[in-house]
């Protein structure tokens, strides 16, 4: 489990993940707050293959969430928002108009 | 809309970026430093600027020895963007940039990329599961967000997996163990080296005094082999042999492995800058000249990008490349002391100080190869080491040739995570060296563009 290592100062932040309400921080990213939840899967590459946050810094996509309706959201890149609602991934989707998927 | 214009635009906000934009701007040079992270630190120095009141202790001295630059950069009279993505950098020095949702273009005279370096992928079997992380990315984690995993396992070798190891348990987060894929020995291989003693005597108390943290308060196996992460929806243990070759089972829900760091290359090649294989530290690095110039004049490279010699050489690498560019664009006689002194420095650090440097960082070949047929090498197309065998198979001559046979490079991340591990299966299936199977051939744009944020941009696409 993931947990504080210190006290938490104030979490005025809600995010909504799937069903669940949960707290952040001001500039907190989505990642962490998510992490800190308990949360592991962000996405599911294949109903077998299950991704989680691996880099933390953006080089790996491997945390890509759907965050208010945009899928292929980088969760370790996106700071929250209140308000914000976040949703597991559970294929490749494929963002049409997405030019940066390899050459 | 008229694009903005610099005379120099630095692409990074480590310390390599920072003092660079520092010392052009107070050059008096028109100065823009684009970061994609939300805030200047870089890697090294994340979350440095909202930890510095607290300061936490856990955290260590030399990260906040980075507080320094930070308050220098208060004066920086230059422009600064974060959260600003770049995505390309054409023939005629346009920068492209997604920023707030919308693409810009920057025209600048010189630029100085200082994107840093990346973790050396580590293919073991279960690396995909949720719950495995890079090191680097649980030492993000604890810098930036203050959250940690308890009964962590550490696998694989180098400075910063001892380092974050330590950070952990000064924290009060128990380690279940550190799995060293090398051992003490290659610290020992470092000691005995002569450059190391003038040189990093700092750097190797440093290191011990993590590996004694973490012999005191965990379990520290090294020469461990044969590494199996086990789980279904996430990781659940990890199993290894001992040097001695017994078989343990270690059950835990997080393990965090590194090997090493190397340079970022993906946008210094697809600028279309010249590289070279490096062999001794098995990776590709930008050709670059002792100012850091590129292959194209008025492209520089500082920091790690521009190969591995960590924060303070960074640092250093940073202030030259801005001094060489003042220089070009006002001559007014040589470069200040410091800065030839820097020069000097920094071509001891980039020469002498190599092997001892080369030996801490040595990745092992057993580590750098996925063992298992079903161990997924490309991360993002969930290619696996069946799948590449069997392009391989098909007379696959190269790594772009690959891309198209099995996907393996396609994905988001363009070949970041599979680049290397790739590249050398091909190069023992062909038994031909990296340099002649060569890498991924990396196209703009760099980092993902919707369509939406490109329908921002008034003029036509960038080239």
């Amino acid at each position: 489990m993931f947990r504080p290592i210190t006290q938490q100062p104030d979490q005025p932040i809600k995010i909504q993940f799937e069903s669940q309400t949960i707290r952040a921080g001001h500039g907190d990213t989505v990642a962490a707050a998510l992490l800190r939840a308990g949360i592991l899967q962000f996405r599911y590459a294949t109903a077998q293959d299950p991704r989680g946050p691996f880099c933390m810094m953006g080089t790996c996509f491997d945390c890509l969430v759907e965050i208010d309706g945009k899928p292929n959201r980088q969760a370790c890149q996106t700071i929250v928002r209140d308000g914000m609602l976040v949703r597991r991934q559970l294929a490749p989707i494929a963002e049409k108009p997405d030019t940066g998927s390899g050459s | 809309m008229t694009t903005q214009q610099y005379q120099v635009a630095v692409i990074g906000a480590g310390p390599a970026g920072l003092r660079a934009a520092i010392t052009a701007a107070k050059a008096g040079l028109t100065t823009l430093l684009i970061d994609d992270q939300p805030a200047i630190g870089g890697q090294i120095y994340r979350g440095l600027v909202q930890n510095k009141a607290a300061a936490p202790a856990y955290l260590g001295n030399s990260y906040f020895a980075g507080i320094r630059l930070l308050e220098t950069f208060s004066q920086f009279d230059g422009v600064y963007w974060s959260q600003s993505t770049v995505w390309q950098i054409t023939s005629d020095h346009q920068i492209a940039i997604t920023r707030d949702g919308r693409a810009e273009l920057v025209d600048a005279e010189h630029i100085i990329i200082a994107t840093g370096a990346i973790e050396r992928p580590m293919p073991v079997d279960g690396w995909t599961l949720p719950g495995v992380m890079t090191v680097g990315g649980a030492q993000t984690l604890l810098k930036q967000a203050a959250v940690g995993a308890e009964h962590a396992v550490f696998v694989g070798t180098g400075p910063l997996l001892y380092l974050t190891a330590a950070q952990y348990i000064r924290a009060g987060l128990p380690v279940r163990a550190v799995l060293d894929t090398v051992g003490p020995k290659a610290w020992r291989a470092a000691a005995t080296h002569a450059a190391m003693a003038l040189m990093q005597p700092t750097m190797l108390a440093k290191g011990l005094s993590w590996l004694a943290t973490i012999r005191r308060h965990t379990q520290y196996v090294a020469g461990v082999k044969a590494l199996h992460i086990s789980g279904d929806d996430a990781a659940t243990a990890i199993s290894y042999n001992t040097a001695t070759g017994s078989r343990h089972t270690i059950d835990t829900e997080h393990v965090f492995l590194h090997q090493g760091v190397i340079p970022n290359i993906n946008l210094t090649m697809a600028t279309g800058l010249d590289h070279v294989w490096d062999r001794v530290n098995h990776c590709w690095r930008p050709v670059i000249d002792k100012t850091g110039r590129s292959s194209n004049p008025a492209i520089y490279i500082a920091g790690d990008g521009g190969g591995i010699a960590g924060g303070a050489a960074a640092e250093l690498s940073g202030a030259v490349a801005a001094d060489a560019i003042i220089r070009r664009v006002k001559p007014v006689g040589s470069s200040p002391l410091m800065v030839r002194l820097g020069q000097r420095l920094l071509r001891w650090q980039r020469g002498a100080a190599r092997p001892f440097l080369d030996r801490l960082y040595h990745p092992d070949a057993a580590f750098r190869l996925p063992s298992s047929n079903d161990t997924i090498v490309c991360r993002c197309e969930s290619v696996t080491k069946r799948d590449i065998t069997a392009a391989l198979g098909d007379a696959v001559t190269g790594p772009n040739q690959l891309k198209a046979f099995c996907r393996a490079g396609m994905g988001r991340c363009q070949g970041r995570s599979c680049g290397l591990i790739v590249q050398e299966m091909i190069a023992n299936d062909r038994q031909q060296t990296m340099a002649e199977t060569g890498y991924y051939r990396v196209r703009p744009p760099v980092k993902p563009v919707t369509l939406a944020e490109l329908a921002s941009l008034d003029g036509p696409w960038p080239g």
